[in-house]
């Protein structure tokens, strides 16, 4: 990631030599190329599903589709009949929960957790409300961050100093415990109230997080971009200092940030887990992985689905997202090299 | 004092055969030809120049004969006789005893050749720790010998000092020092005075003359300007897309060069002597690309004096006298260069 | 010299910032007295002690008076005692600093002794397979959140093999080596995976760089060997990023491996910081904030004059 802020000056003027590669070989590329679908491929799947997941027909969460009513389990509703099923192809799990009114001894692709929820459809569910805040904490990320690096890179001086010295000052603060912090902060009343809390705290702490990275990369690159001749060009012909941010830094330094924003959104949809893990995510029983990830640890021992298999979407899921990111990045640092 | 003096060879005869060497670059491209096909020799104490223009395999070439190449999609074919030995099958390790010892290399920009993380003493000791095995003392002495041979002053101060810290000059300077080290038979220069000041060239330039001729060293210098090599070599390769186009000893490839390329390159060196209005003539377009070169002569889509036998004729080396050997359909003095130089109203007739 | 003090003079601006902060929110917590009550034990409390406790946390000073009084409790180490308990919380905090300094250097050594032979292997042999290799796994490893990481190696070597402890105690490297090994082992692990893939990649990415420099060629013409040229010559100017990112975790793992002390039960002191907020006990809270900042604040310092130490080229340029 970083890579990105710092490669922006490497001369292209290095001749290969010895240790070089000119370029991949034909076989990693295609390597590097079906990795690349099946990241995206994978990203398609859940962000379709996770918009979907009310009406998609894999994703279970009516019970009009079962013929006994008792089997019927939806993200929402607890079915005790059907309480810690091992997932159905899992054959070396048994339950230790009695298996009465006919239920089946394994149920779904992941399994049912301690409510009877089936863990699938909780999952995709559960995507919509990880991604969500993934998503709204990098965008707003992005607007405020690369604004203050934006600034601060072209304008410089004084202006710079005094963003970067308030960006390390929010750099000072141990980033987990002042998300705790923010988070808690909008709980209000005592501890022992229960609490009901939205994703708007978790939003906001993911956002502040976020800013001082996006807008110390945002400042180097414009920092670059600055002194490049079609600024100085257009300087000349005495546009407005607007303009030139809006028209001739920031479509040049959007690679960087775009790419930097998609990583960013994997780290920050882990950190909304650990928040989760550490009791501080949305209340139950809207999911997020996190929060269902945290919710199995009790049970590890006798029901080890209910933890990991959102583990694994949750996984499968930040890999994708770096996988593509760092696609991205090697695609402009060579549009890089070349221009 | 005797035993600092770093061993001063008197061999004869023949030092390096280079037959048939090719060196190609696999690539997603398609396969680069950078050296296709060179044979040359050189005797001990001989200094050759390499001239080309940039792009025409010379650097390729002289690392293909030291084996310092990449190691990953490369294909080198050919021999490498170095006083008899075969260097291109010998392994890693083996290669490694002779760097630095027995064959030396400089480069073209001293800027960044230099380890800018290391004191300038531990660099130039390297070698003989190496290869000689000296002790830190014995080394230090050496390399102060050497800082004063090669022109440096305050030889002690440079030891603890950077690369950052010295001029370009100096730092050459410093580079010839380190190749020197261990008394190798043959230095290697690729381009050594490209990067620097013009006034400070000639210097580096009579310096590595100068070291050559004391120490009996052969020297092999890789150039894209003639006028580099005419005052410091004995003898000329002229290289053009991967191949040797002329080769004559230095003086009769000034007095009677045959090659239309050699010419060109001739032109273009900026003469003091010739009257101000006289053309300044450039070579148009640019070496072909290595991975499909033109079919026949590779110079024939630059070359004022093409005809159809170059297009699909690939000129082989043919000697012009002993010693001299060109490969061209129409070489400087035939009738098709006359009729030419005649269309093109520089000459009258005959040379 | 100048440089040395303009940074000097923001890390200056950067604690002011951060205690003066640190001491306001106190102020802005919504019903902060009623919090610190209950976690007091609330009836257990009579009204004489509870103006005094209150009166010892400044909390209804105007601001700037409570700053003052805030600063003079840090800088005269009278932290006070937690309200639950009444233990003092300098010792909650060095017990806290015990158990996270040692995860910390656990951490990091396996993280760096992983990282810097597979990244030298892996640059040295760029492409190959073992690079290709490296790099996938290391791939996986940054995508791996630790308590995903940490429940599966809990699900594997304590309930399944039940090779470690579940939960793992502070037990003293002196009082039993091996049961200090055993219940550091698995939170190490998950510590370090992680950080050694992110080291790796920094220092493969540095070391791929260097590697092509001309120097490099330099030396291998000079016949230097290979790994003299990978040890002696290309690993230290490949260092920065990897010595950037280590430095600064030594001060972010100190109070950031909350999540890992909290799935091995350690009571590290980012744990007890969490659990701190949770219970209200502010004075904690606030006390272990600023010093934490204060670690990560000093070390970013000493980094960055650092780096004058690995590139004399810094060194010159700052020194004009
Ligand atoms: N590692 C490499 N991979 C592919 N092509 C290369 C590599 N190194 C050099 N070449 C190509 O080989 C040709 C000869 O290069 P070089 O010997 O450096 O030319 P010169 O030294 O004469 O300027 C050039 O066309 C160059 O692009
Ligand atoms: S062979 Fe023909 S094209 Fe080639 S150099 Fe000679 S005259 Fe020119
Ligand atoms: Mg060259």
């Amino acid at each position: 990631m970083t890579d990105i802020a710092t490669n922006t000056t490497t001369d292209s003027t290095a001749v290969a030599l010895p240790h070089d590669e000119p370029s991949a070989p034909r076989k990693f590329r295609r390597r590097g190329r079906i990795t690349k679908w099946i990241s995206a491929a994978w990203l398609v799947f859940i962000v379709f599903t996770a918009i979907g997941a009310s009406w998609l027909p894999y994703v279970n969460h009516s019970c009009s589709q079962f013929s006994n009513e008792k089997l019927c389990t939806t993200h929402l509703d607890t079915n005790p009949l059907l309480s810690e099923r091992p997932p159905s192809w899992a054959f070396f799990s048994d339950t230790t929960r009695p298996v009465v009114g006919g239920a089946p001894e394994r149920f779904g692709v992941f399994g049912t957790d301690t409510n009877g929820f089936d863990i699938f459809s909780r999952t995709m569910f559960g995507a919509r409300n990880s991604l969500l805040i993934g998503a709204m904490s990098i965008i707003f990320g992005i607007l405020i961050g690369g604004a203050l690096g934006l600034i601060a890179g072209y304008v410089g001086k004084k202006v710079d100093k005094v963003i970067d010295t308030i960006m390390n000052i929010f750099l000072a603060f141990p980033a987990l415990l002042l998300a705790i912090f923010i988070v808690g902060f909008f709980d209000s009343g005592t501890t022992s109230e229960a609490k009901s809390r939205s994703i708007v705290p978790i939003i906001i702490a993911l956002v502040i997080l976020s800013i001082p990275p996006l807008a110390r990369l945002v400042r180097a690159n414009t920092i670059v971009y600055s002194q490049r001749e079609f600024v100085l060009a257009a300087r000349s012909l005495g546009a407005k200092n607007g303009r030139i941010i809006l028209r001739e830094i920031l479509p040049n330094v959007m690679p960087a940030m775009v790419t930097f924003a998609i990583t960013g959104m994997a780290v920050l949809i882990v950190a909304e887990g650990a928040l989760a893990y550490l009791g501080l995510s949305v209340s139950a029983p809207t999911p997020t992985w996190g929060a269902m990830i945290f919710g199995g640890q009790a049970k590890l021992e006798t029901a080890w689905w209910i933890s990991i298999m959102p583990s694994i979407v949750l996984f499968l899921t930040v890999l994708a997202i770096n996988l593509l990111g760092d696609a991205l990045s090697e695609k402009f640092r060579i549009r890089e090299a070349i221009g | 004092m005797s035993s600092l003096q770093t061993a001063v060879r008197r061999e004869t005869g023949t030092l390096l055969e280079i037959e048939d060497l090719a060196t190609h670059f696999v690539t997603a491209g398609g396969v680069v030809r950078a050296v296709d096909g060179v044979s040359f020799s050189l005797e001990h104490g001989q200094r050759l120049g390499i001239v080309g223009e940039s792009g025409c395999g010379k650097t390729i070439l002289s690392r293909s004969i030291m084996g310092l190449l990449p190691r990953r999609n490369v294909i080198r074919n050919g021999s490498v006789l170095f006083e008899g030995t075969e260097l291109t099958t010998m392994s890693l390790k083996d290669r490694q005893k002779i760097w630095g010892a027995e064959m030396a290399m400089i480069f073209q920009d001293p800027m960044t050749s230099l380890n800018p993380v290391m004191k300038i003493g531990k660099q130039l000791a390297e070698p003989l720790r190496i290869h000689l095995g000296s002790t830190r003392e014995n080394a230090q002495e050496i390399v102060l010998k050497l800082l004063q041979d090669v022109g440096i002053p305050e030889p002690e101060k440079r030891l603890e000092q950077y690369a950052h810290e010295l001029s370009g000059g100096m730092r050459q300077r410093i580079m010839i020092a380190m190749a020197l080290a261990c008394g190798p038979s043959v230095l290697f220069a690729d381009e050594p005075t490209t990067a620097l000041d013009v006034t400070v060239q000639a210097q580096i330039l009579d310096l590595i003359e100068e070291q050559c001729r004391e120490r009996n060293m052969a020297l092999i210098l890789v150039t894209h300007d003639l006028g580099v090599v005419a005052g410091h070599t004995d003898q000329i390769i002229v290289m053009y897309a991967g191949k040797i186009v002329e080769i004559a000893p230095t003086a009769t490839l000034f007095s009677k060069m045959k090659m239309p390329y050699t010419e060109a390159l001739f032109q273009s060196i900026p003469k003091l002597d010739e009257p101000s209005h006289t053309r300044l003539v450039t070579i148009g377009g640019r070496p072909p690309n290595l991975i499909s070169p033109p079919t026949g002569c590779r110079f024939s889509p630059r070359c004022p004096y093409t005809t159809d036998k170059c297009t699909s004729i690939e000129p082989e080396l043919q000697q012009a006298e002993p010693g001299h050997y060109f490969a061209c359909h129409h070489p400087v003095g035939s009738d098709r260069w006359n009729e030419v130089q005649v269309s093109l109203g520089r000459r009258t007739g005959g040379r | 010299m100048r440089y040395f003090l303009q940074r000097l003079l923001q890390l200056l601006i950067v604690v002011f910032a951060v205690t003066f902060t640190v001491s306001l929110a106190l102020g802005a917590i919504p019903n902060a007295e009623e919090r610190i009550l209950a976690a007091k034990g609330s009836g257990a409390i009579n009204e004489v002690e509870k103006n005094k406790l209150l009166d010892s946390l400044n909390l209804r000073d105007p601001t700037l008076v409570q700053y003052g009084h805030f600063v003079q409790d840090l800088v005269t180490l009278d932290w006070g005692t937690t309200f639950n308990g009444n233990q003092p919380i300098s010792t909650s905090i060095s017990d806290g600093l015990k158990i996270s300094i040692r995860l910390m250097i656990y951490g990091q050594l396996i993280a760096l002794l992983l990282a810097i032979p597979i990244a030298l292997m892996a640059a040295y042999r760029n492409g190959g397979i073992f690079d290709r290799a490296s790099t996938t796994v290391s791939f996986g490893f940054i995508s791996m959140p630790n308590y995903v990481l940490a429940t599966v190696l809990g699900l594997l070597f304590t309930v399944r093999w039940q090779w470690f402890p579940a939960i793992s105690e502070d037990i003293g490297f002196f009082a039993s080596p091996w049961e200090h090994f055993k219940n550091f082992f698995l939170p190490t692990i998950v510590l370090a995976l992680p950080l050694a893939a992110t080291y790796m990649r920094l220092l493969r990415a540095d070391l791929i760089n260097t590697l092509q420099s001309d120097f490099i060629t330099t030396a291998r013409a000079k016949g230097v060997g290979t790994g003299r040229i990978l040890f002696g010559h290309a690993l230290r100017p490949s260092l920065f990023s990897l010595v950037t990112a280590a430095a600064v975790n030594v001060g972010a793992l100190v109070g950031g491996s909350v999540v890992v002390e909290t799935a091995f039960n350690l009571n590290g002191l980012g744990r007890r910081t969490v659990l701190g907020i949770f219970a209200s006990e502010f004075r904690l809270v606030q006390v272990t904030v600023v010093i934490l900042a204060l670690v990560y604040v000093t070390i970013n310092f000493i980094v960055d004059i650092l780096y004058g130490f690995l590139d004399p080229r810094v060194r010159a340029g700052r020194l004009g």
